[in-house]
């Protein structure tokens, strides 16, 4: 009944993050936040964290300070959020219409992206909000997981067969057991039922029950929950009335909830009931007490419509008691047709991977044939693969590039090197990661002074005699002495001295193959810094392949100004800013200001 | 480019919130409120101001009602119903659920009571409300591709929100009205770290501090209990929906505390509805009411019952909250007809009045109030005005300027002389331009320009593991580290240190420009080796001179003093050299020691590349000064060093 998934294999300590989906999906959570070493982070959407949190009866492995502990280690997130790890990984979580808070996940790294959906439902006539397809649109590749089993009901053809049985079973006034968790689609088949009967004239002789430890809970917090609902459901709360149709009858004492079977509920028993609960296993829990108490009668009804279980099996120890029995479980789960549809009416190119059981057959190139109506196969716009449980698939994804925002400040620092039509220059800043964004500024600023200590500069190319001559010229420095002590001469490395003054003060630099020495007084080493550095971005580097590059400094001036320090330190920045909307969308702008 | 902020109310006033905002060429309405205290055309915004000729959806991308509060929605049915303006509208889910219930009752008050005509009908509301597009806190909204909007948590009153809007690289947050601290029913403001380059903050409380709101409070549960110990009825007028809730709060835990035995009645009207709204929008209160409503409805009060018309009767004392806030007709108005006469009894008037009504009357402190051309009152009993609206003080406006880490502020929604002081707080504190624009006056700020790179990921990844390998414990900048109290913050801080997301690193690369590419953000060796280029290795010497003769004098000034006797000073060699060294190294230590690792031996002071040490060659001694050499890669750590010893050796004079 439960099980841990297996592990091993994964190194947990690995793990940067895990996305919950939904509060079906969260069992193993706290074995894996309190019994490994597991130490990333955890996201899952408000409502999958309460119905979590409440759902404690969900875990008999662990104690209320292991589940409490787990539950705070996740971070919540709303639809349409977004949430940003590590500044270069987007998590965004996009409704899956499944039940309250369910979610799939948007993964993005720089321009590729991850959809994982799972346990989604394009159903529009249910509770939880609409499944929201736009994550689909960006991705360039698509997980997805839980879809209905071939063959099985959905929800709208099975819910008739189960109104009638419950009216009927209401009509020759007997008692209803609907076994199930008081979560999910159990919301709508409660509406439905109650509409059935209304409609048959039969709700005044009927009333409903809720039996679990967290029935009470759930029910209220479920209506609490009006964003997270269907439009027409989110109206509700305009009126204002409670979204969820159980919140109205539990107001005026049609439906009640219990902890368990002992104690109020055989007193309050008045009229048929319709007992919604318990476990669909029925091997545990108050339908097996109920099952003692109404099992004799053949007036009375079970109902199985959990699409996960073996109905059949757990009917078994009951197959010789009266009571009508019937199964007819309700998928409200995407089927692997739905998931074709849904991927057809997107254009831009995609891979996508389902599980195994939803595949025929396995090409030789890797691309899988589906079991759905028309057996698709892959096609340039989008490739079907399969995934098969604890086989790890590598995904070709992984952006290289990620986009960052260069401060105007820093860039104002920047002495780029050109050669041929490339340009570089080596920065150290300090990478803020805020709102979704990269912003890459001083180091040396506000309250970052201690991350410039760590600072590493890197200067590269060689110093060319004539350029320097002439950046000293232009700051008004006169008659340099230059003196050039030769390698075999003078036996030493070859270098070239220059000596001036420099704000009234000596100065003197320098120069070998791959060193500059720069000697000053401490009052003029900004200016001597400058003077270098401008002096080596100005150098012409020769291209990489060029043979004598390591006399570079000795060649001819030819000072140009590079194209890109043009760019930075005199160009407008916007002309670098290829996104930026440059025409307003707007004829005309406000008119002048009045007084 | 330009962000433009024009308010067309709520400059340098309180009242018709509407501030127009131009934004990446998007232009955008935050909020449409009326004046409460007008009741001619000064009442609603001048939307001439926008288009002389009404095509309003044409100019405005979208509007944003930050709350249901009258002063920022009252405008809507007419801005959009008569007006014609037709595009998008947000707010919040509560707001849209609210706000349609207090505009039906000043439209009650304005045509059913004063008869006014050309005002909005019923019917305008709800067709105006339909128009309304509800949105959830902290979800990404696209209004259309370019603009991005999204809401945060305000306090204030229930779905109250502040917006941050974005276009392009541009952004900007409209705080609407905000708390900073969480009161009884709702929690406090909070908002991501968006570096918005305008915020637009109100600042109703510009000069209030935090502890005179608590001296308020105690000071209003004296006066209503001095009242009904005294015999008098207390009656308080409230809107059923908002500060009323409070107020109850307030009092139901007082009486418990005190354990009074007065009875306290709410008059019925919209309370069931109001309970309604608050148990659907439970969400939206704070973190204590949300965990305990399964078990106990906070606005179930124990002390606090329902009003029946025949308790008036009664002797008394009692105390009622009775609705309309601004007495112009139902339970509050047929209350203050009986209880006025008595100078025993007390009026508590908590917010602000129409024009025109009996509240405004009561305000205004008349003493015989015409109720209808039938009824006179004569009005003996005692009135007090106070206002429990809840906003952020100055402490709290700085608090959110310093979250958000604006770059710009621009304040609304205040008095001119408050706002004042704010100003100059705000230049001072964060060096920031700071602006209140008054009705009409445009302000325009130019914002600063980011140029977008691509950054190699294996580069970025790199250095964010180093990071967290190096575990240095300072290394988020000192405003992160600062304490705040929402709950955010303290989720974060309550994660295990590598797990924490650090705020910012330090890195280093190779910018690779090709024309008529993305500029590259690389691998410094990669680039080097791609391109063949050799690093070029960069050394500075430079001689820090000093004052000897002041240093050697200021250290026998000081051994004078601490050994008391003139012979500890001057018998052996004075080496001014190793004197200095010793003062830059206890500097040093200080100033750097806890980051980076300094070594000292008997001439020189070492750290990475840097070398401090005294001249030792004839020529260098013969100048003097210390020598400071370091390599161009630790450029930034000597530049650090250098102003320490500047400043080691300068304060010895
Ligand atoms: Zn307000």
């Amino acid at each position: 009944m439960f099980k841990l998934p297996d592990f091993s294999g994964i190194d947990l300590k690995s793990v940067d993050v895990v996305l919950i989906s939904n509060f079906n999906h969260m069992l193993s959570l706290p074995y894996l936040t309190e019994f490994t070493d597991f130490q990333g982070r955890i996201f899952a959407t408000e409502p999958t964290i309460e119905f979590g949190r409440s759902g404690s009866g969900l875990y008999p492995a662990y104690n209320m300070a292991d589940i409490k502990a787990c539950i705070d280690k996740i971070q919540p997130v709303r639809f349409r959020e977004h949430v940003s790890l590590y500044g270069s990984l987007k998590l965004t979580a996009h409704s899956a219409g499944y039940c309250l808070g369910s979610s799939n996940w948007h993964i993005q790294t720089g321009t590729e992206s991850i959809a994982f959906v799972s346990s989604s439902s394009i159903q529009t006539n249910l509770h939880p909000d609409l499944f929201d397809g736009s994550l689909l649109e960006k991705a360039s590749t698509v997980i997805a997981a839980d879809l209905c089993p071939k063959g099985a009901t959905s929800y709208n053809s099975g819910v008739n067969d189960v109104c009638a049985k419950v009216a009927m079973t209401v009509a020759r006034k007997g008692h209803v057991l609907v076994p199930c968790a008081i979560s999910g689609f159990l919301f709508d088949l409660m509406e439905d039922i109650h509409l059935h009967l209304n409609h048959m004239g039969l709700t005044h002789q009927v009333q409903y029950a809720f039996i679990s430890p967290v029935a009470e809970t759930a029910l209220q917090y479920s209506n609490i929950l009006a964003e997270w609902m269907a439009p027409r459901k989110q109206e509700m709360v305009y009126l204002p009335e409670a979204p969820l149709l159980h919140g109205i009858l539990q107001e005026k004492g049609l439906s009640k909830t219990y902890k368990s079977v002992h104690g109020a509920f055989s007193s309050d028993l008045k009229h048929p009931c319709i007992v919604f609960g318990g476990h669909p296993s029925l091997r545990s829990g108050p339908m097996v007490n109920l099952l003692q108490m109404w099992g004799g009668q053949a007036q009375n009804s079970i109902v199985l419509v959990e699409p996960r279980m073996d109905s059949a099996a757990s009917l078994e120890p009951f197959k010789d008691l009266e009571i009508s029995k019937r199964i007819c479980p309700l998928d409200i789960r995407m089927s692997i047709d739905q998931l074709v549809d849904v991927m057809r009416k997107h254009k831009h190119p995609k891979h996508v991977l389902v599980p195994s059981s939803n595949t025929i057959l396995t090409r030789s190139d890797g691309t899988a044939e589906l079991a759905d109506a028309k057996n698709t196969t892959s096609t340039p716009a989008c490739q079907w693969s399969a995934y098969k449980y604890a086989e790890p698939l590598q995904l070709g994804i992984g952006s290289l590039y990620e986009t960052v925002l260069l401060s105007e400040e820093l860039a104002k620092g920047i002495f780029p090197q050109s050669f041929g039509t490339t340009s570089i220059a080596a920065i150290s800043g300090s990478l803020s990661i805020y709102n979704n964004r990269m912003q890459l500024e001083p180091a040396s600023v506000g309250g970052r002074q201690i991350l410039a200590l760590h600072s590493q500069r890197q200067l590269c190319g060689t110093m060319n005699l004539n350029t320097l001559l002439t950046g000293l010229a232009m700051i008004g420095v006169s008659d340099p002495v230059v003196t050039a002590l030769d390698e075999i001469k003078d036996m030493q490395e070859a270098e070239i001295r220059v000596e001036f003054m420099l704000e009234g003060k000596d100065a003197s630099i320098i120069m070998r193959e791959n060193e500059t020495i720069v000697k000053c007084e401490e009052a003029i080493h900004i200016s001597s810094t400058v003077l270098l550095l401008k002096t080596l971005a100005e150098s012409d580097i020769p291209p990489a392949l060029d043979g004598d590059s390591h006399r570079a400094y000795a060649r001819p001036l030819e000072l140009d100004i590079v194209k890109f320090s043009a760019l930075v330190h005199k160009g407008p920045p916007i002309t670098l800013h290829p996104t930026y909307p440059h025409t307003p969308s707007h004829p005309t702008r406000f008119s002048p200001n009045i007084v | 480019m330009t962000i433009q902020v024009v308010p067309l109310g709520a400059g340098q006033d309180v009242g018709r919130s509407c501030i127009l905002i131009t934004i990446g060429g998007k232009n955008i309405m935050l909020d449409c409120g009326m004046h409460m205290g007008f009741n001619d055309e000064r009442r609603f915004p001048d939307f001439s101001y926008i288009s002389k000729t009404g095509d309003f959806t044409e100019m405005l991308d979208c509007v944003i009602i930050s709350h249901f509060h009258l002063d920022h929605c009252g405008a809507l049915p007419f801005f959009t119903e008569m007006c014609g303006y037709d595009g998008p509208i947000y707010m919040t889910h509560p707001t849209k659920a609210i706000c349609p219930l207090l505009l039906e009752d000043y439209r009650k008050i304005s045509v059913d009571r004063k008869g006014e005509r050309n005002f909005f009908t019923s019917a305008n509301i709800k067709d105006c409300m339909k128009k309304v597009i509800a949105v959830n806190l902290h979800q990404s909204i696209m209004v259309d591709d370019d603009l991005e909007i999204c809401a945060y948590y305000a306090g204030h009153v229930l779905g109250a929100a502040m917006f941050y809007i974005r276009v392009g690289e541009e952004s900007l947050v409209y705080t609407g009205d905000y708390n900073m601290t969480p009161d009884r029913h709702l929690g406090s403001a909070w908002i991501d770290k968006v570096r918005p380059d305008v915020l637009i903050t109100e600042s109703t409380y510009a000069t209030t501090i935090r502890d005179s709101k608590r001296s308020r409070e105690r000071d209003f549960l004296k006066k209503v209990h001095d009242c009904v110990a005294d015999g008098g009825n207390v009656i308080i007028p409230v809107f059923a929906l908002g500060r009323a809730q409070e107020l109850c709060i307030l009092i139901e835990t007082y009486w418990e505390r005190m354990d009074l035995k007065v009875p306290i009645y709410f008059s019925t009207g919209l309370t069931e509805k109001a309970n309604h709204f608050y148990r659907l929008f439970i969400n939206w209160t704070n973190e204590k009411i949300k965990s305990t409503f399964v078990h106990r409805n906070m606005f179930d009060f124990k002390h606090i019952k329902p009003w029946e018309r025949s308790f008036i009767e009664l002797p008394g004392p009692m105390v009622v909250f009775a609705t309309p806030g601004m007495l112009h007709s139902g339970t509050s108005l047929e209350l203050f007809k009986k209880w006025a006469p008595n100078p025993k009894n007390m009026i508590i008037m908590p917010g602000y009045c129409v024009a025109g009504t009996v509240g405004s009357k009561v305000l205004a402190g008349e003493k015989k109030i015409q109720i209808d051309s039938f009824t006179s009152v004569d009005v003996n009993l005692q009135v007090k005005n106070l206002s429990f609206s809840a906003h952020a003080d100055a402490k709290g406006i700085m608090q959110l300027i310093r979250q958000c880490e604006a770059k710009n502020v621009v304040l609304v929604h205040g008095e001119k002389s408050s706002m004042g002081f704010l100003k100059s707080r705000i230049m001072t504190e964060f060096g920031i331009p700071c602006f209140d624009p008054a009705n009409g006056e445009t302000v325009s700020i130019e914002t600063t320009h980011v140029i977008p790179i691509e950054m190699s990921a294996s580069l970025l990844k790199r250095h964010l593991i180093r990071q967290s390998e190096a575990q240095e414990p300072d290394m988020s900048p000192p405003s992160s580290s600062e304490s705040s109290d929402d709950s955010t913050e303290a989720f974060k801080k309550s994660l295990p240190a590598e797990v924490r997301p650090k705020d910012t690193v330090l890195i280093q690369g190779m910018l690779v420009i090709d024309e008529g590419k993305p500029i590259r953000f690389e691998e410094a060796e990669e680039v080097l080796q791609k391109s063949g280029l050799a690093k070029h290795k960069v050394r500075f010497e430079v001689r820090k001179a000093y004052n000897a003769t002041a240093l050697r004098a200021a250290v026998e000034e000081a051994d004078y003093y601490q050994s008391m006797g003139p012979e500890s000073g001057g018998s052996s060699e004075w080496d001014s050299d190793a004197f200095a060294l010793d003062l830059v190294y206890v500097a040093l230590q200080s100033a750097i020691g806890n980051h980076v690792a300094l070594a000292r031996d008997g001439s020189a002071i070492a750290v990475r590349s840097i070398r401090i040490r005294a001249p030792t060659m004839a020529e260098e001694k013969e100048k003097g000064g210390l020598l400071i050499g370091w390599d161009y890669q630790d450029e930034d750590l000597a530049t650090r060093i250098l102003s320490v010893v500047t400043l080691a050796l300068a304060s010895t004079r």
